[in-house]
């Protein structure tokens, strides 16, 4: 009777419980177990043991290797991807969000189509395409583009190209919700007082997308930040990003305590970019929407 | 065509459309219009929603390309040009402000395009919002203003590039019924102060009626009549007008008699109405009667001369300043009176005799 009476009272609460039940068992529980875990001491060779120790920190934050190599080498490939990213989603963005009706529905569709896909589906596509005697070097070969195969595989070329790929649904998602959301009269006024199509998209439709962009770009630079399978599968260990070093040490190497920490050092760094991004952004543009 | 525009002389150089026409795959919008505003006239375009006019507005402006017709503005043929080389100031029945700039910047937007220098901007900003009444509110974002006065920024907007012609388009219909009645008459104000070129969309036949210079009915594409709003109103040309703008009392009959001013009608239900005759007919006409229910006089006693009949008051419907009574006739006729809220009141039930001034009465041809 309670138990009801506490579920009457309280509808939103109750609501909540289910969502509220998977968070705690499937992110705040192994959060917080691995938070424990990059205390502990590695044993090589064997396992771990229960410890409070600094150790695992020290060796990464303490070595300019680390630093250099795997942290500002990851923060630098997925700041560039974001930026390629929202570029080249902007146009197609801008075509759908003015498109009507079954026009509109079909070029949704097919933006939205590589997620259906799993990502290593998507990679080992890109493999295939990206081969010395793949489809891109064969279709620039015959066009005369290049004289010899270009190497994509195995290299930061690649990489890019396919981490962009895979960020751009994400990105357009973004992106329409804000230009879908403009009212087209916005841009007529700014026609009615003389200016031409290119002044009124740079002076209004722009700026009034920056919310999208923002958005957009902040999904894409975590999924980036933090990428592992395109870096492992198109790269290799010659392209160590952080979520590529976390795999290698705790399932290659069974240096679970050290895998761990770099969790948490990609974790707080992600926060912190994000964080000083957006402080940044706001400070930019979104003043001036009232945001 | 050169002799035609200089007949006309300066009067013509505001808007003026011929054979107009757009089409949306079979759907004809609008339906090969023509019609002038002329230089410092107020025109109202008044129709109901989907008879074309926003459409019509939306080709002077330049963002819809008529299939056939032309478009002149200030005498020039703009039908080829983009919008933004049409000197023409739209104001938008969603106001359209940009929301990330101020009330300055929504205004100023244009005339730096234009590379005015920012002295005369100032200037120009300034005197546009002391016109609207918003002198101080320069920056404000349009979030920070109430809904008439974001109208009014708009209106601002339009009224700084000095264009050669107004277009608003339902630019009152979001505001609540008090502030729209007061922005009417500032708005009109300032039409005949700075003698503003206007076409104005309404749907709104009260607003139409009271700010105009002349209103053009539209209905399906075509333009049904034009004329100032007495003429619209008191001497409808067709069944659409007639019953679009205002009330009117509409009997079906025949014409039995005519003599040199008066012709004697015969209603459906056999009463015999005088009716003074304006328009050719002839006897044996099948054509409508139509009167105002503000030109129908309601009594007890009965009253002297022509078209006067007993009924029974049906319903009494209050509006306050008004009331309306409905009234049906001994022959089954049923009519709508309205009358100033004054003495005498008559109660649902009352026999009452009402009268059809002859000269009130007019006939309007029945829709094919």
């Amino acid at each position: 009777m309670k138990i009801r009476n506490w579920i009457f009272r309280n509808p939103p609460l109750f609501l909540l419980l289910p969502g509220a039940l998977l968070l705690a068992s499937f992110l705040v529980i192994p959060v917080g177990w691995m938070i424990r875990v990059s205390f502990y001491q590695n044993l090589p060779g064997s396992y771990m043991k229960a410890a409070w120790i600094l150790d695992n920190y020290k060796k990464f934050l303490g070595d300019f290797w680390y630093l250099r190599n795997v942290l500002y080498f990851s923060f630098k490939i997925a700041a560039f991807t974001t930026f390629l990213t929202i570029l080249l989603a902007y146009p197609p963005s801008l075509y759908i969000a003015r498109s009507r009706g079954r026009k509109k529905q079909v070029l949704l569709t097919m933006t939205l189509s590589p997620l259906l896909i799993g990502m290593v589906c998507l990679i080992f596509g890109w493999i295939v395409i990206f081969r010395a005697q793949g489809l891109l070097n064969q279709i620039a070969l015959w066009a005369g583009l290049i004289s010899e195969p270009v190497k994509y595989l195995y290299s930061l070329k690649g990489i890019i190209i396919c981490l962009v790929y895979i960020s751009i649904p994400f990105a357009i998602l973004n992106l329409l919700d804000s230009l879908g959301r403009l009212d087209p009269s916005l841009e007529e006024a700014a026609m009615n007082v003389g200016a031409n199509r290119w002044q009124s998209f740079r002076h209004i439709t722009f700026p009034l997308s920056t919310p999208g962009m923002f958005a957009g770009s902040l999904v894409v630079f975590a999924l980036n930040f933090s990428a592992f399978a395109v870096p492992l599968m198109l790269g290799g260990e010659r392209f160590p990003m952080m979520g590529l070093v976390i795999y290698i040490q705790s399932m290659e190497l069974n240096n679970i305590p050290f895998a761990a920490a770099i969790s948490m050092i990609l974790l707080v760094s992600s926060m912190i970019i994000l964080f000083l991004y957006s402080k940044a952004i706001h400070r930019l543009f979104f003043r001036r929407l009232g945001l | 065509m050169r002799s035609m525009m200089e007949e006309y002389g300066e009067d013509t150089k505001g808007i003026s459309l011929k054979n107009v026409t757009k089409r949306y795959g079979h759907l004809v919008v609008v339906d090969s219009i023509s019609f002038d505003v002329k230089k410092g006239e107020f025109m109202s375009l008044l129709g109901p929603s989907g008879c074309g006019k926003t459409t019509t507005l939306r080709m002077i402006a330049g963002f819809v390309k008529p299939d056939r017709g032309t478009i002149d503005i200030g005498g020039e043929d703009v039908t080829h040009l983009p919008p933004f080389k049409r000197n023409v100031g739209l104001v938008f029945q969603s106001y359209a402000l940009w929301p990330h700039m101020t009330v300055f910047e929504n205004i100023s937007f244009g005339l730096k395009l234009n590379k005015i220098k920012a002295k005369t901007i100032k200037e120009k900003v300034e005197n546009v919002l002391s016109l609207t009444n918003l002198n101080g509110m320069e920056n404000r974002y349009p979030r920070e203003l109430s809904g008439g006065q974001q109208q009014r920024v708009a209106l601002a907007r339009a009224l700084a590039l000095d264009p050669a012609v107004f277009l608003l388009d339902e630019p009152l219909s979001n505001l609540d019924k008090k502030l729209r009645v007061y922005m009417r008459v500032e708005l009109k104000q300032l039409q005949k102060n700075l003698r503003m070129t206007i076409l104005y969309v309404t749907h709104d036949q009260e607003e139409a009626l009271s700010m105009s210079d002349r209103v053009a009915i539209m209905n399906k594409g075509r333009i049904i009549q034009v004329g100032t709003p007495h003429e619209i109103y008191e001497n409808p040309q067709s069944m659409f007008t007639a019953d679009f703008v205002g009330n009117i009392n509409m009997i079906e009959g025949v014409i039995s008699e005519v003599s040199d001013r008066l012709a004697t009608f015969r209603t459906r239900d056999g009463s015999l109405l005088k009716v003074s005759l304006e328009k050719t007919m002839k006897r044996g006409d099948t054509v409508n009667v139509a009167i105002r229910p503000e030109k129908l006089s309601v009594s007890r006693q009965q009253p002297q001369g022509d078209n006067v009949f007993l009924g029974t008051v049906k319903f009494v419907d209050y509006f306050g300043s008004l009331i309306k009574y409905f009234v049906e006739l001994e022959t089954g006729l049923q009519l709508i009176a309205e009358n100033q809220n004054l003495d005498p009141r008559f109660n649902a039930g009352e026999k009452v005799y009402l009268k059809l001034e002859p000269g009130h009465c007019y006939f309007i041809q029945p829709e094919a």
